[in-house]
């Protein structure tokens, strides 16, 4: 039976789960079977996969804002509703950071999530929507 | 008899002499000068009437050649102006051919050309629309850096936050 990388990435994130204490061992034993297996040119998949296999398995969206002010509490929260909303998680844990350089407004970028609600943004869309 | 002869003068003797003499000389003529001579204008007979009709031979052959070189030369002639109105036709055709062939590659070039042209004329505009769009953004967002202060920014943002979260 072909394995495939989501499969990989479920897996390793399972047993990363049950064990974080092991994580460096289980880590090492994962590399060893995808060598055994000659299947280490999926490793660039298997961790891109990694972070929606996380995802699925805690039922939580991760991810980073950026605001081009500094957030107050209550746009924090309405972040992380809105990255629930979106990815359709139960949970979502979203670390914040502040650019601004966006001017104004905010990006958001979780596994499943790439939103841009800021003016530099909406000035790079609008510049493609010109081109 | 021989006494009537000797009386007007003639000796029978010398006549019957001269006689046998002209009889000799007779058959001496006969056998060794008329009879050859007689031969030799036979054959000289023979001889022109052979040359004769080798000359009518040869009159009938020449006429006969005539003929024939007549209908050969008409023959040739014919082959000749055949062979003139196959070149001037083939000439034609070819022509014709050569004519179109650099029609064709004339109006190649042309559609060529023009599609160049085309798609040139296409990416200069759509560079041109590319500077203008970043002239505009980049004039936006400088002019858009200098209006929008700390509190309108914070406005701004949770403008955003509450759009997003509609």
């Amino acid at each position: 039976m072909k394995i495939t990388t989501r499969t990989y990435a479920t897996s390793l994130v399972e047993a990363a789960l049950s064990q974080p204490e092991k994580l460096s061992e289980i880590s090492e034993h994962f590399l060893q079977i995808l060598r055994k297996n000659r299947q280490t040119k999926l490793l660039p998949k298997i961790i891109s996969e990694l972070e929606f296999a996380l995802e699925r398995q805690t039922d939580t969206a991760f991810g980073k804002a950026v605001f081009a002010t500094t957030p107050s509490e209550q746009q924090l929260k309405e972040i992380t509703e809105i990255a629930k909303k979106i990815s359709g998680r139960a949970k979502a844990e979203i670390t914040a950071d502040v650019d601004k350089s966006l001017v104004a407004g905010f990006k958001l970028k979780t596994a499943q999530i790439n939103l841009d609600n800021s003016v530099t943004g909406k000035l790079q869309r609008l510049k493609g929507a010109l081109t | 008899m021989s006494e009537g002869i000797e009386a007007i003068g003639i000796n029978g003797k010398i006549l019957l002499a001269q006689i046998v003499n002209f009889a000799i000389l007779f058959l001496v003529l006969w056998f060794f000068a008329f009879k050859p001579i007689l031969k030799m204008l036979d054959e000289r007979k023979d001889k022109i009437a052979k040359a004769e009709s080798d000359a009518q031979a040869i009159e009938k052959a020449k006429a006969e050649t005539e003929v024939k070189t007549k209908a050969i030369l008409a023959e040739a002639q014919d082959q000749a102006k055949k062979i003139v109105d196959d070149a001037v036709k083939l000439a034609t055709s070819q022509k014709a051919d050569i004519a179109q062939s650099a029609q064709k590659e004339a109006d190649n070039i042309k559609a060529q050309t023009e599609k160049q042209l085309e798609a040139e004329k296409e990416r200069i505009i759509k560079e041109a629309k590319l500077r203008l769009a970043e002239v505009v953004i980049v004039a936006t967002g400088k002019l858009i850096e200098q209006t929008v202060d700390e509190q309108t920014a914070k406005r701004l943002t949770e403008a955003a936050v509450k759009e997003s979260s509609e």
